[in-house]
């Protein structure tokens, strides 16, 4: 019995010294001048790397065919902590990726690079309201009211759908949508662009008369539509179709009358990244025709840049007539990152908690 | 009396099958589903199909994370039992003061939320690397040693309770015999806490395997652990993939502790 | 060689008991160090953010302001919070304890072929991670999920019971999720104790009950001790089970913690609420450690039965 231990011991022994911490330092990164070398892109996992590593690598492969992408999966949370903790060093990204409002906070910061208009020449397609000078929005989806075709009669057309009682008890709320649903009650009481959206915590504080159901998973929220246990929710139209396509409920979606903001995706240039130029190769890259339509066909996500040839499927699904787009406008995201922990603890406590 | 013990007895087969079932529940339906045909959970599943196994194989980030996580735990428990069984001796031969402050601090990874461990070991080393002017994070000696410190309460908590209840007089008769303490020690004590020591290292091993918040800021770019790589699957979507990701884990560890178990007999070892 | 008698050689023993001492530091030296600089200097650090001052849409000005711990500790929200956590942990762990045990008795007293494999099934709930294992668990409990159905198809009831998102179901949940730990802890107190002393107490005309309360009980006392606390802290750390099981509805201190730094970047409040989770959880668990000894158990060390 002894002996048989020893041996246990002994291989693992021998397996760890065969593994030297070596084989897993940092590596040098070579010195580039033009775009060369590493860029390592912090961004999500799942569709979205996966996408990425599909479309934008091949075609920076074609025009930088020295810069090798690396790409670090996780979620918001550990960019936002790493781009504040690295600050004062080098940035352990070349290309981030976040959210537009998470965005705003950072050049609130002062931690993103200012872009190099020269260096981007896609920049120049995007559509006017995506265009800024510290992030490239890569590609966007706006909120619409989702619903099941054969319980919600007539279609709605307006957000005031969800306070109608009718549907007391079979509205689904995503708990973390509190900006997205903020904006909502004060678009209805017309103040959402004089940046009054205090407003509208009245007609929030109402809706909790409609018995909603939170859900904090998004997962839980596709199964009770499909299953019919909700007949209404506000999301993202790139979920809705997703949803839509799984199976059991006929869902349907509308972008109600009163309008609403766009979600972009954004991708940007830490202040203190090591591979500038090659970072923004990347972001041209982004832009470029292939993963504009590959966003577009995985994931719902509509191109930001003008003159992308979707097919037509993909294009009356996920994408949005140019009527729509005539009301989908963009919202002050200053104002909105300063009110938005009020807002969260105001939703938390009276709203999703009852 | 017969009687009364006989029923006791079936009460007590009844009760221990029902409660391990409850315990066991989430398993069995984790397992069930990453069988199922269809891509939405619901009951009864319209078909069964191998295909979400098929999926795994197509990412390889989810291999390569397998990999990464077994590697780090295998080492992190290595060390952890290590120096936990020193640590454990100290606490338990020796008269020490401070004692219970020690105990304290042993334990003291489990007190705190998880996330701010994470975050506070990834702060601490920027901070150190920016002072002496090397690279420290990220790197695998770090994470490895991140996993020392969660696993630590365990390691010393297991090996501790085994050696509390060895008679200090079997090394004792040991050393009049002619031993010196240290071969009293190797020869006597240590094999009969090895059931202890080998709990020591499964527990700090699931531990450092599931660990997600310590991991998420401590790899290096383009790599990843399975809880990371889970997580990140889940925001997502949920399909019966991460089911089979989750059955494939559970199956190689099973795999793992029955060799555990014919090397020491897992019997001993709680 | 005969060993010196400590009490006859005064300036040896004094000697003996320096070379001991010094034993003693270098064998709990390298956990020690290593803690204290990899785990508790770290958390100063983040300790010391708890006192910054957080400054919405930007992030965190350095200051020494007790204006997080104010607003957590006057704010009766965040108070609840702190209190349903507590309750929650207690709860669960008490239901943990009391379904453990059969389990662990079983296992005590089972044969070693069989032993095995029981521990390496009650283990397997752990490997899941507790993401995938609270997923299971809502694909029980959801009112798509399998209990549900089953219900309705028996008939036993007309519409779908809300299980989800409910304390009843975190503690449940939270009680299945910790017990893995609290079987394993429990049966090697158990298997300790000699069957003999059990036939003992029955030949003398005990119940079944009466043997548990008078010989088992108080002799997997330790056991006990050890196990509960364990899950206690558990519970009070708990984070995905409560997220996906109890939801919004159901807001416990790690979620609450996490979502401060997370979704609006406070980390001067989430270090505060960390700072108040740990002192609540360590002062709980100093108190129930102390009381329990008290009552129960003259002392930890030495116990010098084989």
């Amino acid at each position: 019995m002894d002996r048989k231990v020893w041996l246990v011991l002994g291989a693992v022994f021998a397996y760890l010294l065969s593994f030297t911490p070596c084989d897993r330092g940092a590596s040098a990164q070579s010195p580039g001048q033009g775009a060369s070398g590493k860029v390592i892109v912090g961004t999500f996992g799942g569709d979205t790397v996966k996408v990425l590593s599909e479309t934008v690598d091949p075609v920076l492969a074609k025009v930088a065919p020295n810069v090798k992408i690396v790409y670090a999966i996780g979620m918001n949370t550990e960019r936002m902590t790493k781009m504040r903790v690295e600050k004062d060093g080098a940035s352990s990204f070349d290309i981030i990726h976040v959210n537009d409002r998470d965005m705003q906070i950072l050049i609130n910061e002062g931690l993103l690079l200012k872009l190099d208009e020269a260096k981007i020449p896609n920049a120049k397609k995007l559509f006017p309201s995506f265009r800024n000078d510290h992030y490239i929005p890569y590609n966007f989806s706006a909120n619409v009211i989702l619903y099941n075709k054969n319980k919600v009669s007539p279609v709605p057309t307006s957000w005031e759908v969800l306070w109608d009682p009718k549907y007391k008890g079979k509205i689904g709320i995503q708990t973390n949508l509190w900006t997205d649903h903020m904006y909502i009650a004060a678009l209805l009481e017309g103040t959402a662009y004089q940046n009054n959206w205090d407003a509208g915590w009245n007609r929030m504080l109402k809706l909790t008369e409609q018995e909603l159901k939170p859900f904090s998973s998004m997962e839980t929220l596709g199964i009770a539509l499909q299953t019919g246990e909700v007949w209404l929710t506000v999301t993202r139209r790139a979920r809705a179709v997703q949803w839509a396509a799984e199976g059991g409920a006929t869902l349907g979606n509308v972008l109600p009358k009163e309008g609403v903001y766009p979600v972009t995706f954004c991708a940007a240039i830490p202040k203190n990244a090591k591979n500038v130029d090659g970072a923004h190769a990347y972001l041209n890259a982004l832009l470029d025709q292939k993963p504009q339509i590959g966003f577009a066909e995985v994931m719902g996500y509509t191109p930001t840049v003008s003159g992308i040839p979707l097919s037509e499927k993909v294009q009356s699904s996920i994408g949005f007539t140019d009527e729509e787009m005539k009301r989908i406008k963009p919202i002050d995201l200053i104002y909105v990152g300063k009110n938005d922990p009020k807002w969260k603890e105001q939703w938390d406590k009276k709203i999703i908690s009852r | 009396m017969r009687f009364g013990l006989r029923v006791s007895r079936y009460f007590s087969y009844g009760a221990v099958t029902a409660i391990l079932g409850f315990v066991l529940a989430p398993v069995v339906l984790v397992v069930w589903i990453s069988f199922f045909s269809q891509q939405l959970i619901l009951f009864p599943p319209k078909g069964y199909s191998l295909a979400w196994y098929q999926n795994i194989l197509n990412q390889k980030n989810f291999i390569n994370a397998f990999i990464l996580s077994f590697q780090v735990a295998l080492a992190a428990t290595a060390i952890s039992m290590i120096i936990g069984l020193l640590a454990s001796i100290g606490l338990t031969r020796f008269r020490l003061p401070g004692k219970s402050t020690l105990q304290n601090l042993f334990l003291s990874p489990l007190v705190v939320p998880v996330i701010i461990t994470g975050m506070a070991m990834y702060i601490f080393f920027i901070r150190l690397q920016r002072m002496m002017g090397i690279e420290l994070v990220p790197s695998f000696m770090v994470l490895v040693l991140a996993h020392v410190i969660i696993t630590i309460p365990w390691t010393v908590r297991l090996i501790t309770a085994g050696l509390i209840g060895i008679n200090a007089e079997l090394e004792e008769a040991a050393m009049d015999l002619g031993a010196s303490k240290w071969r009293a020690f190797w020869r006597i004590t240590l094999p009969i806490i090895r059931p202890s020591i080998v709990a020591a290292g499964i527990f700090a091993f699931i531990f450092s395997f599931g660990n997600l918040e310590v991991s998420l800021m401590l790899v290096e770019p383009g790599e990843s652990t399975i809880p990371i790589e889970i997580l990140n699957y889940v925001f997502w979507k949920v399909d019966p993939t991460i089911a089979a990701v989750a059955t494939v884990k559970i199956v190689i560890t099973g795999i793992l502790m029955l060799i555990a178990d014919r090397v020491v007999g897992l019997s001993n070892v709680f | 060689m005969q060993r010196l008698n400590r009490i006859e050689r005064p300036a040896q023993h004094d000697h003996l008991m320096r070379a001991e001492r010094l034993r003693a530091v270098s064998l709990v030296s390298p956990a020690t160090l290593l803690l204290t600089v990899m785990f508790i200097l770290p958390l100063l650090v983040f300790v010391r953010f708890s006192f910054n001052q957080f400054v919405p849409g930007e992030f965190m000005k350095t200051a020494w302001t007790l204006e997080n711990y104010i607003k957590f500790l006057s704010d009766p929200y965040y108070l609840r919070v702190l209190l349903r956590t507590i309750v929650i942990s207690v709860t669960s762990t008490v239901l943990a304890l009391v379904l453990a045990f059969p389990v662990s008795y079983f296992l005590a007293r089972l044969r070693k072929r069989w032993k095995s494999l029981l521990i390496i099934i009650v283990v397997f709930p752990l490997l899941l991670g507790n993401v995938i294992r609270a997923m299971g668990w809502i694909a029980v409990f959801s009112q798509a999920g399998l209990m549900n159905r089953l219900l309705l198809s028996f008939g036993a009831i007309s519409s779908p019971l809300q299980i989800l998102q409910t304390p009843f179901a975190v503690t449940v949940v939270l009680a299945a999720v910790v017990m893995p730990y609290m079987i394993l802890t429990l049966q090697a107190v158990i298997e300790k104790i000699q069957p003999d002393l059990e036939e003992a107490a029955r030949d003398l005309g005990a119940s079944t009950w009466q043997v548990f309360r008078l010989v088992i009980f108080p002799l997997a006392m330790p056991g006990i001790l050890a196990g509960t606390l364990l899950v206690f802290v558990l519970c009070m750390n708990a984070y995905a089970t409560p997220l996906l099981i109890g939801g919004p509805k159901v807001l416990m201190m790690a979620p609450a913690l996490y979502s401060q730094i997370q979704d609006v970047s406070n980390w001067p409040l989430g270090g505060a609420m960390a700072v108040v989770l740990i002192g609540v959880t360590l002062a709980t668990s100093a108190l129930y450690s102390r009381i329990l000894s008290r009552k129960y158990i003259r002392s930890f060390e030495g116990g010098t039965r084989v």
